[in-house]
Formats: C-alpha cells, sequence, structure tokens
C-alpha cells in the first residue's frame, strides 16, 4: 500500500515537472489576477492562525486590482511543513501564496525532515505579524527576575523544570541557547499545547514554562502567573516594561508570520500582492479587529522579511550546530 | 477459503506488520541524538508492544493450526462477495481520479450512478441506470450545494 | 432578582433564538454525517460568528457542539458507522437495537439522555466551575497516566468472547496511537517517511475506516435490495415510563463520568464514552445484556458525550484552558471580540457569561425541540434498501475524511484500514477495544514518560498525592475482579483434576 503511494506520488511529481517544462511561467502582471488565487493556510479550519489568516484575506483581496477572490486551503501538521511542501510544489504563476511561520522555514528543513532545502527555496513576499514568547513563573514563585531563575538553576542543575510547547520550535531552540549561555542545566518539560503548559503552571507541576503572551494576559493581571522575560525580540504594549532576552544580553529568537510563494513568482506579480497586504495592514478596520485579537501587525517588505530570516537562519543553525544535531 | 486458513494469514500479517513497525521505529529512532533525561526513551513502550503482539499473534496462530473442528475448517462464505470486491475496486478508481485529476463533482456522480447502477441490476438495465442517474445527480447536487456553495470548501 | 430578570432579556432575543437554532441544525447534520463531526461544524460556523454580537456567536457554537454530540449517535444506531468519535460506544447497543426492529426508539433514548446530559454539564457549569476548575488542576501529568490505565483496563473487562485476540486489539490501538512524531523528543516513530502520519494516525480516517468502510461490506452482504423494516409502525419513536425509568440510572452515571472527563484538559470525549459504557455496564444487574441491543448502553455513552460539552466549558471559561478541541475553536470566537477567557473573565464580561451559561440550557432545550422533530424522519433511512444507502453513504464517509485535513492520504489510509479490519472483525478481534486503546495510547504514553521527566525518573511520582494514591487503588480493585476470576478458574480446573484423580483410583 504505502510503496504504491510513493509510486504514485513519484507519478505526480514527474507529470507536475512536465507541466512545469511545457509551460515556462511567463505569466504577464497584466490582468493579474484572472482566476481565484489559493491561499494555503498551514492551520487547521478554525485553529489560532485559520482565524487570523480569515480575517485578513478580505482586506487583501479589497486592495488587489481585477476583482481578486481567494480561495483558502487548510494543510494543517507535521509543523506547518506539509503546507509549506504544498507551496513549494506549485506553480510559480501567481496563483498559489501560502502562509508560514519561522519554524517550517529555518528550523525543519536543518533536521532534514522537508522537501525542500531552505528558506531561500520560496519567495518571501512580506510579513504580516509578529508574536512574543515569555518565560513566565506561577505567581507565588520565589524567582522574580531571569537572573534569579538562571541563579538558582546554577546551583540545583536540572531542579528548574520549564514547559515548553514541543521540541526543536521557536520555544525549544531559545531555552537550549539561554541554558548553554548561562551553563545551567534545566530540565525541559514537553506539552502537547501552550494550553497544557498553562495548566501545568497553574497546577505547580513546573517551576517556569513559555508560553505567547496572548494566553496570559487576564493571568498576569491577577497575579497568578507572571512573565519574567520576552524570548522574542518583539513585545507587545502590555508588557511593554518586562525585559527581553536581547535587553539581558543574551541571544533572542523571533516569531513572525508572512506570505510566501513558490521560488520563481513573477516579480511584478510579488510586488502586486506585497503592495496590497501593505495597504490591507493600514485599513483601520483590519487594524481595530487585529488589535483586539492581541495581534501585532508588523508589516516587512521583501527585503526585511528576508533578512530577518536570513538572521534568524544562521542563529538557529548555530545553536543545533552547538547541539550536536547539526553537522 | 477455510476460516482456519484466512486466521493463520491474518496472524501472519500482523507479525509482519509489528516487524516492519518495529524496523521503522527503530531505525529513525536510530538516527536521532538527543533525548530526554526521562530514561524512558520514544522506541521503550512500541518495542514492548511490538514483543507483545508478535508473541500473541504466534500463540493464536499455533492455537489456530491445532483447532481442526468443524467449525474452524468451515469454509467462509461471504454473500455478495463479488458486489464487495466490485466496490473495492470503484472506490480505489474514485480516489485515484480525484487526487490526480480532479473534477471532485464529476467523481462523484460517475462513482454514485455506477454503484447504483451495478446494485440495482437485478431490477435491469434500463430501469437501474435511469434511477442511478437520477439519484446520483440529485446527491452530487446537494452535495454542491451544501459544500461548494454554503460552506465553501474546495475539493 | 432583578438581575436574573435581565440576563434572561439580553438571552431571549431574536438573533439570538435564530442563532442558536441554526447552530442546533447544523450540528445535526455534521455530527450524522460520518468522518464530519463536531469540530468540523463548530469550525466551519466560527467565521459567521465574526459578524454576529459575542453572546449570539457564541450560543451559535454552543448549539452546534450540543447538538453534534447527539448527531453522531444517529449514524451510529442507524448505520453502525459512529458518526463522530464520541459515539463510537453508542455502536455497541444502539446499532443492534435498530436491527432488532426498534430504530425510532433507539434514537429517542439517545436523545432523551443526550438532553439529560447536555442539562447536567449545564448545570455543572452554572454552578461549580470555579472551585472544579481549580481542583481540575490537582490533576498532574502522573494522574492522567493513572486515569488512562483505569480506562485500558476497564476496556480489557468489555472484551468479547476470544481473549488473546481482544488482546492484540488493545495491542494494535496502542500501537496505532504511538505513529507519529514524538512529542517529548521529536523523534519519527513508524511515520514510513510519510508527512502525513507525522502528527499521528488522523483519528477520523481511522475510525471512518475501521466502522464505516467495515460496515458497508458487511451491509452489501446482507443483501442489497432488501430494507431492514418493512413496517412502518416499527418506526415508533415514543418512550414508556418504564423505558424512561430503567434510562435513569445510566444516564444519571454517564452524565458525572461525562462531566468529570470534560473538566479534565486533554481526555478528550472521545474516551468520556467508553469509561461512561464501561462503568454503566460493570454496574449493571445484568451485564450479559449490554451489546445486544440494550437502552442503558445508549443512554450511557449519549449522556456522557454530552455532559462532557459543558464540562469542557469549565476550564476554559475559569482559567482559559479549553477542554476540547471544539472548545478550542469555541476560543476562537472569544478572542475575535476581544474577549479574554479566564479569571477576570467573570467580573469583566459578566453579562455575556451569564448569557452563556442560561444559553447553554438553552442550547439543550434547542436540540431536544429539534432533534424530536427530525428523529421520525430520520428513522426512515432505514426505509430505504441497501443500494442506495451504501452507495451515498460510501460518498459522505470520503467527503467526511477529506473536509477533516484535505489530505488524499487518509483517505488511502481508511480504505485500507477498512479492508483490513473488515477481515479481522470477521475473525473475533474486538474493533471497539482497538479504537479505545488508541484513543488512550498518548494519554497513557506521554503523561507516564512526561511524569518520570519531572521526578528525573524517580517512580514515587504516581503516588506522591492523595489523588494519585486514590487513582492507584482504583486500578487495584478495577483489576481485582479479573485476577480473582483468573485464580478461581485455575483453582477449580486443579479441583477437578483432583477429584478426577480421586475416581480413577477409586477404580
Amino acid at each position: 500500500m504505502l510503496t504504491l503511494l510513493k509510486k504514485t506520488t513519484a507519478a505526480t511529481l514527474a507529470f507536475a515537472s512536465i507541466v512545469l517544462a511545457t509551460n515556462p511561467s511567463a505569466v504577464a502582471a497584466e490582468g493579474y489576477p484572472e482566476k481565484p488565487i489559493t491561499w494555503i493556510v498551514p492551520d487547521g479550519a478554525g485553529g489560532g492562525l485559520d482565524t487570523v489568516v480569515r480575517t485578513i484575506y478580505p482586506y487583501i483581496a479589497k486592495n488587489l486590482p481585477n476583482d481578486a477572490t481567494f480561495v483558502l486551503k487548510n494543510l494543517p501538521g507535521a509543523t506547518q511543513t506539509i503546507a509549506v511542501s504544498a507551496v513549494y510544489e506549485a506553480e510559480p504563476d501567481g496563483y498559489t501564496i501560502g502562509q508560514a511561520s519561522v519554524a517550517p522555514l529555518t528550523i525543519m528543513p536543518h533536521l532534514g525532515k522537508t522537501t525542500y532545502a531552505s528558506f531561500e527555496d520560496f519567495e518571501l513576499i512580506a510579513n504580516v505579524f509578529d508574536a512574543a514568547h515569555y518565560l513566565v513563573v506561577p505567581g507565588d514563585s520565589p524567582f522574580k527576575t531571569l537572573e534569579e531563575l538562571l541563579a538558582f538553576a546554577k546551583e540545583n542543575p536540572g531542579k528548574v523544570r520549564v514547559g515548553l510547547d514541543g521540541v526543536y520550535n521557536v520555544q525549544h531552540l531559545p531555552l537550549l541557547s539561554l541554558e548553554k549561555t548561562a551553563g545551567v542545566d534545566l530540565n525541559e518539560i514537553t506539552y502537547k499545547s501552550s494550553a497544557e503548559t498553562k495548566k501545568a503552571l497553574l497546577g505547580g507541576e513546573i517551576e517556569a514554562g513559555i508560553v505567547p503572551s496572548h494566553i496570559i494576559i487576564a493571568e498576569s493581571e491577577n497575579g497568578s502567573i507572571k512573565p519574567i522575560v520576552d524570548v522574542m525580540e518583539v513585545k507587545p504594549d502590555y508588557f511593554a516594561d518586562i525585559p527581553s532576552l536581547k535587553d539581558l544580553g543574551f541571544t533572542p529568537s523571533q516569531l513572525f508570520v508572512g506570505v510566501i510563494a513558490p521560488k520563481g513568482t513573477p516579480q511584478d506579480i510579488q510586488d502586486i500582492l506585497a503592495t496590497a497586504i501593505d495597504a490591507a495592514l493600514k485599513d483601520p478596520e483590519l487594524i481595530d479587529a487585529l488589535t483586539k485579537r492581541q495581534i501585532m501587525i508588523n508589516f516587512n517588505d521583501s527585503a526585511t522579511y528576508k533578512s530577518r530570516m536570513t538572521e534568524l537562519d544562521t542563529v538557529n543553525k548555530g545553536i543545533l550546530t552547538d547541539l550536536g544535531i547539526l553537522k | 477459503m477455510t476460516l482456519k486458513s484466512l486466521n493463520s494469514i491474518m496472524s501472519i500479517l500482523l507479525i509482519i506488520g509489528g516487524i516492519s513497525y518495529a524496523l521503522n521505529l527503530n531505525h529513525s529512532a536510530s538516527q536521532a541524538i538527543f533525548f530526554s533525561s526521562s530514561g524512558v526513551g520514544p522506541v521503550y513502550f512500541p518495542n514492548i508492544l511490538t514483543g507483545l503482539l508478535i508473541f500473541l499473534s504466534l500463540v493464536t496462530l499455533i492455537k489456530n493450526l491445532r483447532d481442526s473442528g468443524p467449525e474452524n475448517m468451515a469454509r467462509v462464505v461471504t454473500p455478495n462477495l463479488g458486489y464487495i470486491l466490485v466496490t473495492l475496486a470503484l472506490v480505489i478508481a474514485f480516489i485515484a481520479s480525484w487526487q490526480f485529476i480532479g473534477f471532485f463533482y464529476l467523481n462523484v456522480f460517475a462513482l454514485l450512478t455506477i454503484l447504483m447502477t451495478i446494485y440495482r441490476i437485478e431490477f435491469g438495465i434500463r430501469n437501474s441506470l435511469l434511477v442511478g442517474v437520477v439519484t446520483a445527480a440529485c446527491t452530487t447536487g446537494f452535495l454542491f450545494g451544501l459544500f461548494g456553495k454554503i460552506l465553501g470548501i474546495s475539493f | 432578582m432583578e438581575t436574573f430578570i435581565n440576563d434572561l432579556g439580553n438571552l431571549f432575543t431574536i438573533t439570538n433564538m435564530l442563532c442558536i437554532l441554526l447552530g442546533t441544525g447544523v450540528g445535526l447534520v455534521f455530527g450524522a454525517l460520518p468522518g464530519l463531526g463536531t469540530v468540523i461544524a463548530v469550525a466551519l460556523l466560527l467565521p459567521v460568528t465574526f459578524t454576529l454580537p459575542p453572546l449570539a456567536g457564541i450560543l451559535m457554537l454552543l448549539a452546534t457542539y450540543q447538538a453534534g454530540e447527539y448527531g453522531g449517535s444517529i449514524s451510529a444506531i442507524l448505520l453502525g458507522v459512529p458518526g463522530t468519535p464520541q459515539a463510537a460506544a453508542t455502536v455497541l447497543d444502539g446499532y443492534p437495537m435498530a436491527m432488532n426492529g426498534a430504530p425510532g426508539k433507539a434514537l429517542s433514548f439517545s436523545l432523551l439522555s443526550s438532553s439529560i446530559g447536555g442539562i447536567f454539564g449545564g448545570l455543572v457549569l452554572i454552578f461549580v466551575s470555579v472551585p472544579l476548575a481549580e481542583f481540575a488542576l490537582n490533576f498532574g501529568s502522573p494522574e492522567y497516566f493513572l486515569l488512562g490505565v483505569i480506562g485500558l483496563i476497564t476496556v480489557g473487562l468489555l472484551s468479547g468472547t476470544d481473549k488473546i485476540k481482544s488482546l492484540i486489539s488493545i495491542i494494535l490501538g496502542l500501537m496505532a496511537g504511538t505513529v507519529g512524531v514524538d512529542t517529548l523528543t521529536g523523534v519519527d516513530r513508524a511515520t514510513f517517511g510519510q508527512p502525513e502520519l507525522m502528527d499521528g494516525i488522523n483519528l477520523v480516517a481511522f475510525l471512518v475506516g475501521m466502522f464505516a468502510v467495515s460496515e458497508l461490506f458487511i451491509m452489501i452482504s446482507k443483501g442489497l435490495n432488501t430494507r431492514y423494516i418493512s413496517a412502518h409502525t416499527k418506526l415508533e419513536t415514543r418512550l414508556t415510563k418504564e423505558d424512561v425509568k430503567l434510562i435513569a440510572k445510566p444516564t444519571l452515571i454517564g452524565s458525572l463520568i461525562g462531566a468529570a472527563t470534560g473538566i479534565l484538559p486533554g481526555i478528550g470525549g472521545g474516551a468520556s464514552c467508553w469509561f461512561a459504557y464501561a462503568a454503566v455496564s460493570k454496574m449493571s444487574k445484568h451485564p450479559e445484556k449490554f451489546g445486544k441491543g440494550c437502552a442503558e448502553g445508549i443512554a450511557a455513552p449519549e449522556s456522557s458525550n454530552n455532559a462532557s460539552a459543558g464540562g469542557a466549558m469549565v476550564p476554559f471559561l475559569a482559567l482559559g484552558i479549553p477542554g476540547s478541541a471544539a472548545v478550542a475553536i469555541i476560543m476562537g470566537a472569544f478572542i475575535m471580540h476581544g474577549i479574554q477567557p479566564g479569571p477576570n473573565v467573570f467580573t469583566a464580561e459578566r453579562d455575556l457569561v451569564y448569557g452563556i451559561f442560561y444559553g447553554f440550557m438553552l442550547t439543550t432545550v434547542a436540540m431536544f425541540l429539534v432533534g424530536s422533530l427530525v428523529t421520525p424522519v430520520f428513522s426512515r433511512v432505514l426505509l430505504v434498501p441497501n443500494s442506495f444507502l451504501v452507495a451515498i453513504v460510501l460518498v459522505l464517509c470520503l467527503i467526511g475524511i477529506y473536509a477533516s485535513k484535505a489530505a488524499f492520504f487518509d483517505l488511502w489510509l481508511a480504505l485500507g484500514v477498512g479492508v483490513v479490519f473488515y477481515i479481522l472483525k470477521r475473525l473475533d478481534y474486538s474493533v471497539s477495544s482497538v479504537i479505545i486503546a488508541y484513543v488512550l495510547a498518548p494519554i497513557i504514553e506521554e503523561n507516564f514518560r512526561r511524569s518520570l521527566t519531572l521526578s528525573n525518573g524517580s517512580y514515587q511520582v504516581f503516588i506522591s498525592n492523595g489523588y494519585s494514591i486514590a487513582l492507584v487503588l482504583m486500578i487495584l480493585l478495577a483489576a481485582a475482579p479479573s485476577i480473582h476470576n483468573a485464580f478461581k478458574k485455575r483453582g477449580n480446573q486443579s479441583a477437578s483434576a483432583t477429584a478426577e484423580g480421586r475416581t480413577n483410583t477409586a477404580d
């Protein structure tokens, strides 16, 4: 059964490449788009990222010429790599774009779990928003700052248990890097989701955890969970006075989500899309809708998006090499 | 085929499945470098399970081979086996055609028409074909309305 | 009193009523269609709620959730194909009852117990959310592991005629549950290089393959142009007083178990229906009737899955931790309106929270009313000859599988699983053991390993507090009867052996 499947996939790939070869993508931007644009969403219907895309896409369509429409296609799973692979395999004619976070582009390729080699196999159209993840402790924790936590961990190797929502992801890598730089040994505890990490924190199962900022706003107000350091670079307004890893002299991570397209998508179509995204993200109605949801809009044009990606890729590669995972 | 041979084949298949599961599992795990500190790694339980599966399947196999009672020696009778095999073949063709060619609703219509025509062939080809086409058209239309139009799911 | 009247004023608006009705309708249909299920129904309605006022939108989703939990039992009872994973246990008794000529009654049993379960869940939500949510926090990884083990043992006790084959079925389910990237180490386990398997075997594909595909083959064997039921009189849906009395106790037990599992995030309705079924069949005075179409076997799982809907809202409203996959999506509707569920929501969004409380009751009522209207219609499904049923259900199943993840791999998987389990079923392997073991495998394994990581390898973590000790005692209690039986058998054998020996010597 499985070999049969492999063969059939190989056959489609061969078929697709024939189509590609006979149809050199010389699509003019004139009249673009002539048909609905497929937007591949790396999340199940109703998931966090899916609802963000569903909020944004009508505004982008509004700012595209020729009454453009989008068809959303949900391809969840495998740390977004299923969706990103689908973008990779799509025809670069401007009628397939995708949404991607940083993990499938700057971490998964290094682990050898993807069909594409790196983020350079894609056209990076524009960044849309950033997210912040915080290292947090329960309200009754003896640690008030990162220094205190690290000092205790240095004396007591393996005693401080830190909850994460997976391994080799945007939470795990910066933590491993922090441990190495600070010379401490923390006990990483993996949960299935950030909601489970939060439950473990409130239940006193772990001493600290890394969670997205927006799920602990209420808890930080009533004091049951205290954020002590921002693991990412960008800070949300409501936690503006809490230091970030960078402020404290450690290597931060970054978490930003943008729009990508298959390599070879005509430059003028890329520009049309980027302009539409920029205009959409300036629409007060959309800004209001996203701010309500605690989404930090952060438009980056293609060049900035690419340079941030390159920087993060180098950092992640360095961490994985240090750990001996990457040779 | 007798029940006995079917039982034996299934036991052997389960053992083969268990072995390939274990081989694939231990192969990919051997390439991983980093393990958690608990001491119970990712292959600990799966390997125990594989061991148990193989052992219990062997027990079933041996028990079955020694059982030559009339019940176990009886032939396996599957009424309408032909229909089952035809259905299976059509479903395989349907999924393959949907996956590699597309045209989901056309495929649905074709599958439904063929299935219902074959299933009702005893009423005569004209009658069954007519009923098949009409029912398939109504069902496909309903599906298109619900999924394609109202819910906006693209297949 | 005045605030209460105010609350009701907020609740009984035309928008809210229409939204609840719409949600109920969608939930019923999606629940009944195999493969689609509650989560997809809620996810598809979520974008609609963005344009609605918060309360109306959230009530619509809750109505969908509730009705979907009942809807799943419709196809489970009529076709032997669970519409949702949470209705898998309903097949065991619902399907035989329908086949024995009482499909209408079977559906009514399901509807009544679902509604009572829903009301029970609602009451739990209204009166004890905050203390219960805080209580649930005491259940950490070791306790989840122990709960999973209890589940596995009770299923072991449920199992059918051939003990060894039931055991093999459990092991197969556990093995299927380990497929995918290991959460704790990131190692691929038995994925055979398929990215679609990295998140594990898709539950919907597995379930539909196992129940639906194999059941359709069986239906073909039964005859394509025969009808299950020819007389309309058998479609009677009315329940007598005795009927209601009969399901009172199992419904109460089911509701309790459902609410309890709902409150614990990560256990899920897929497991709660089996817990309820196992508990009720163990406590019953006539356990031999289970599996042959008895009303208690429908009432227990059906009340539990609706009670778990209310239960799953408890940790969500009180702590901001969704108790089930459907509630995680409902959370999207909250966030979309800028509402942060969690400790402050009771004060900051008082009107909304109380609107949800009373509205939740209303969704149950709507489910009961709409359900009563459509049940007679649905029970007529069995008047349709197999030649139509098989073809249409087959297509619906394939759509259902594809809709959940848009992966063709899942379709092939379901087909393969269906063929294999069609044969395994005929050889007395237990399908229900496979599915419950599959659902429990990650709960057991991940929490076991996580507990040991938490304790740096010490096994004391499993008896470190009152809750875990109580659970260990429950495991021993649950296992005791079967161990006792095993010894008794051996004792009897040796006794009869010596008796034989004596007669021999007498000769």
